[in-house]
């Protein structure tokens, strides 16, 4: 008899195009889709942070509730960026308890946070917003100033963030294959290999039965939304990517 | 893909991606122009980068001289490398083929360099955008194909004319100089139902000319065309440049690595004429989403200055401000998205244009932002044309003497210069420094030429055996009165040593070379470009000799100035521009004592 397939879980930061993986991977695997980023109160698992952060301090029904999620093994994408160590450090231990394979996606820290700087300035997350403001800065319209002392700090914690979130993950006995965004988005057609041996690791069968070459490499291939690109129409935002790139060349 | 040691070891990588060596590319030229046309790409900053280098095959169709001004007039250090053994490249035959076969081979065979992606251009090809942004382009696609190689026994690809035909049937004819035999040939083999099998394994594409591939795919390409009978079949099928790699590749690669289109700009209209790019084209292209811009006009300075400035990485700095703050617009990725896929501006063109079907084929300048300003201008204006451009200056200077003040000018459209009146002063205001303006935007110069009298219709004179945005406006220009001075019943050998010993005074490129093959071949002579308009048909201004009489209205608004012309021809003595038969005819075969100087050379004067 088999195996009972564990679950499987992307952690990344945002902008590292992990949701991507998670929307390629979700329908090959043989596991239930949680989605993306799902203990944002809103979302399927939301009622684990809630209780987290609101409820007792012994933790006891947030732990409840979950190992019941986890129990059932899933696969979901959390970005570990957006909770608080605390948060994450009592995820980390209930995948460890559930068994779970990790797939760690990974960004150059400097274009990741010009491209988290850009989306959070301008509020501009989704391609649509990229593309009106674009049509906005090509117009004229400009953007503030970056605050560089504020910019400079934001830099270092998250790359401080980074660093200890990297030393709790590795402290525990979790299975991790490490993707890196170049890996998948800036690859070519290499991008194939990366994410068949992504989906081997995820547990996925034979992906090639499924989805064929050509199908995967048009969603792969297109649809990023370069929100760094802004950067090209407004000085202000430019600055904020000289000032990011030197900040993170003097801590990396 | 970077993975973990082992799934034991779960170490998360450290943080920082080595940064990777830029991305090695060949550009594969194919060339024909005369040297000094070339003169541009020298000049493209995109020859400065140590990661590119520019392989040219320079047709065989030009002399062992040119070729050797050609390789002269590269600047030392530039990255060029020519190919000695050349060929001739025949419009759809496998010169064409085989001069790209040896281009890729000789870029595959460098030590020195290691190309990812070959690219293919022409001499009328420019980059549109900067080195990084196609590096950037490239690395987020490695590995896919860029090249068009349509299946069609799918989905069609030839708007007009033989399809599947090029290859089912057997191609032994050259369509251009051997047409009639060549209809014969495709007459008779549909009649038969001839059924001509590809060779076993192979599949025909077609597909543009013009590609980017990886280094690995132009390795199996090179192998498939070094089969003997490979070879065979691309040698009898018609257009093989449109099909041999394209076929090739698709055997080389899994379909899902081809993307379907190539990096070059290039359109054509239902009948396979292309867009020419031209000077007012700038904003056009800065739409695209491609990398290189084809067919670029030879007279489109201004455009190929501009795309130069579009290849910098960087703009200069303007005063005042720190270096490196000047915004590059092509960080902007955004439109990568649409990589391959022409705007709509263009179709939408033509689409417009189907409402004056005659002016349809003639592309870029028909009614539409296409043209510029003519588009506004509803004035007749008057072309003097004659075989002899001295003859035609003579005249325009006697009709001066008699019209004082008309808007009478000389050779206005010349490339490389603006004389507007060769022996007097400027005339209302047109002045050789407008020349920057006249290139810049032809159609605002040629608007403002039209309009410079409130009664008085503007003539001047134009060497129509010189390609120029204005002989191409012209032609379908119903305002246009294009009258030729030329006397009448001359023969060929006349009016080809006529303007033959008249060129240099309007050319800057020489076409000598084209007149003489002309005569040689029995074939029009660029002289006879109005002539030969008029006989196909492809032209909406009027053409007549001076003799005759314009239709009305034009007739009464130009009455005075023919009146002048006619009498200016009259007092002129054409016969010095003009040499009888014989001696013309033995000046043509190297008798350089058969013909008295013209009267300029009599004169001593420059002209």
């Amino acid at each position: 008899m088999n195996a009972p397939l564990s679950g499987c879980v992307i952690l990344s930061a945002r902008r590292s195009g992990a949701r991507v993986l998670q929307r390629l991977l979700a329908p090959l695997l043989p596991l239930p889709s949680a989605g993306s980023e799902p203990f944002v109160w809103h979302h399927p698992l939301g009622q684990v942070s809630r209780q987290f952060h609101q409820a007792d301090p012994a933790l006891a029904p947030a732990r409840v509730l979950l190992d019941e999620a986890l129990a059932r093994p899933v696969f979901f994408h959390h970005n570990h960026d957006i909770e608080s160590g605390e948060f994450n450090l009592f995820v980390l231990d209930g995948l460890v308890r559930a068994g779970y394979r990790v797939l760690r996606v990974q960004r150059d820290p400097a274009e990741r946070l010009v491209s988290a700087c850009v989306a959070a300035l301008l509020e501009a997350p989704e391609a649509a917003d990229i593309a009106r403001w674009r049509a906005r800065l090509q117009a004229g319209g400009s953007v503030p100033e970056p605050d560089e002392a504020l910019l400079r700090q934001g830099v270092r914690q998250d790359l401080a963030y980074e660093r200890w979130f990297a030393e709790q993950l590795a402290a525990r006995p979790l299975p991790v294959r490490t993707l890196r965004h170049e890996a998948l988005f800036r690859a070519g057609t290499a991008v194939l290999g990366t994410f068949d041996q992504a989906l081997a690791f995820a547990g996925g069968g034979d992906r090639r039965a499924r989805v064929d070459d050509a199908a995967l490499l048009r969603q792969l291939l297109s649809g990023a939304h370069h929100s760094a690109g802004l950067r090209a129409w407004s000085p202000a935002l430019a600055r904020a990517h000289a000032i990011i790139v030197d900040e993170v060349a003097k801590h990396a | 893909m970077t993975l973990a040691p082992s799934e034991s070891a779960p170490m998360p990588e450290p943080l920082p991606a080595p940064k990777p060596a830029p991305m090695p590319i060949a550009l594969l030229m194919l060339c024909h122009e005369p040297p000094e046309a070339l003169a541009p790409v020298w000049q493209w900053p995109w020859l400065s980068d140590p990661a590119v280098r520019l392989y040219v095959h320079y047709d065989a169709a030009r002399s062992e001289p040119e070729f050797a001004r050609l390789r002269a007039s590269v600047p030392q250090g530039l990255p060029v490398t020519f190919l000695t053994d050349r060929v001739r490249g025949h419009w759809g035959g496998y010169g064409l083929v085989e001069a790209t076969q040896r281009l890729m081979a000789c870029a595959l065979a460098d030590p020195a360099f290691q190309p990812a992606y070959l690219q293919l251009l022409s001499g009328s090809c420019m980059p549109m955008r900067p080195l990084a942004a196609l590096r950037e382009f490239l690395t987020r696609r490695c590995g896919m194909e860029f090249i068009q190689s349509v299946d069609v026994s799918v989905e069609p690809w030839v708007r007009s004319g033989l399809e599947a035909e090029r290859f089912r049937f057997w191609h032994p004819f050259d369509f251009k100089r051997q047409r009639p035999l060549f209809e014969a040939a495709v007459w008779l083999q549909r009649k038969l139902k001839v059924w001509r099998e590809p060779p076993e394994g192979l599949r025909p594409r077609l597909g543009s000319q013009w590609f980017c591939i990886t280094r690995e795919t132009a390795a199996a390409v090179l192998q498939g065309l070094a089969r003997p009978d490979w070879r065979r079949y691309f040698e009898r099928c018609w257009i093989p440049d449109e099909m041999a790699i394209q076929t090739l590749v698709a055997q080389a690669c899994p379909s899902a690595f081809i993307a379907g289109h190539n990096l070059t700009y290039l359109e054509f209209d239902e009948h396979g004429q292309p867009l020419v790019l031209e000077n007012g084209h700038g904003d056009h292209l800065r739409r695209q989403p491609f990398f290189f811009a084809r067919k670029i006009a030879p007279e489109a300075a201004a455009l190929r200055a501009e795309l130069i400035e579009r290849q910098r990485p960087h703009r200069p700095d303007a005063p005042g401000e720190a270096p490196g703050t000047r915004l590059d617009p092509e960080l902007d990725l955004g439109w990568f998205e649409q990589a391959g896929r022409p705007t709509g501006h263009y179709q939408r063109f033509l689409a417009r244009a189907q409402l004056q079907p005659q002016a349809r084929s003639h592309l870029g300048t028909s009614t539409d932002t296409w043209r510029g300003l003519m588009l506004h201008a509803h004035r007749p204006y008057v072309v003097l044309i004659g075989s002899a451009p001295g003859h035609v200056r003579a005249v325009a200077a006697a009709a001066r003497a008699r019209l004082p003040g008309w808007p009478l000018f000389d050779h206005v459209f010349a490339p490389g210069a603006l004389d507007p009146v060769a022996d007097g002063l400027p005339l209302h205001g047109l002045q050789p420094t407008l020349r920057a303006r006249r290139d810049l935007d032809p159609a605002a110069f040629l608007h403002e030429l039209v309009h410079l009298d409130d009664a008085q219709p503007t003539a001047f004179a134009l060497d129509p055996a010189v390609e120029s945005w204005a002989r191409g406006f012209i032609v379908w220009d119903r305002q246009a009165l294009v009258i030729d001075l030329d006397p009448p019943g001359l023969s060929p050998a006349q009016r080809g040593s006529a303007a033959l010993r008249g060129m240099g005074s309007t050319h800057r490129y020489e076409p000598p070379r084209q007149m003489i093959a002309a005569l040689a071949a029995r074939h029009w002579m660029p002289t006879e470009f109005f002539a030969e308009a008029l006989r196909e048909g492809k032209l909406l201004c009027t053409v007549q000799p001076l003799s005759a009489t314009p239709p009305e209205p034009l007739a009464t608004a130009l009455a005075p100035l023919l009146q002048a012309l006619r009498d200016g021809a009259a007092a002129v003595d054409a016969w010095a521009w003009y040499p009888p038969e014989a001696a013309a005819r033995a000046w043509l075969d190297g008798d350089e004592s058969a013909l008295p100087p013209l009267p300029h050379e009599r004169q001593g004067s420059a002209r």
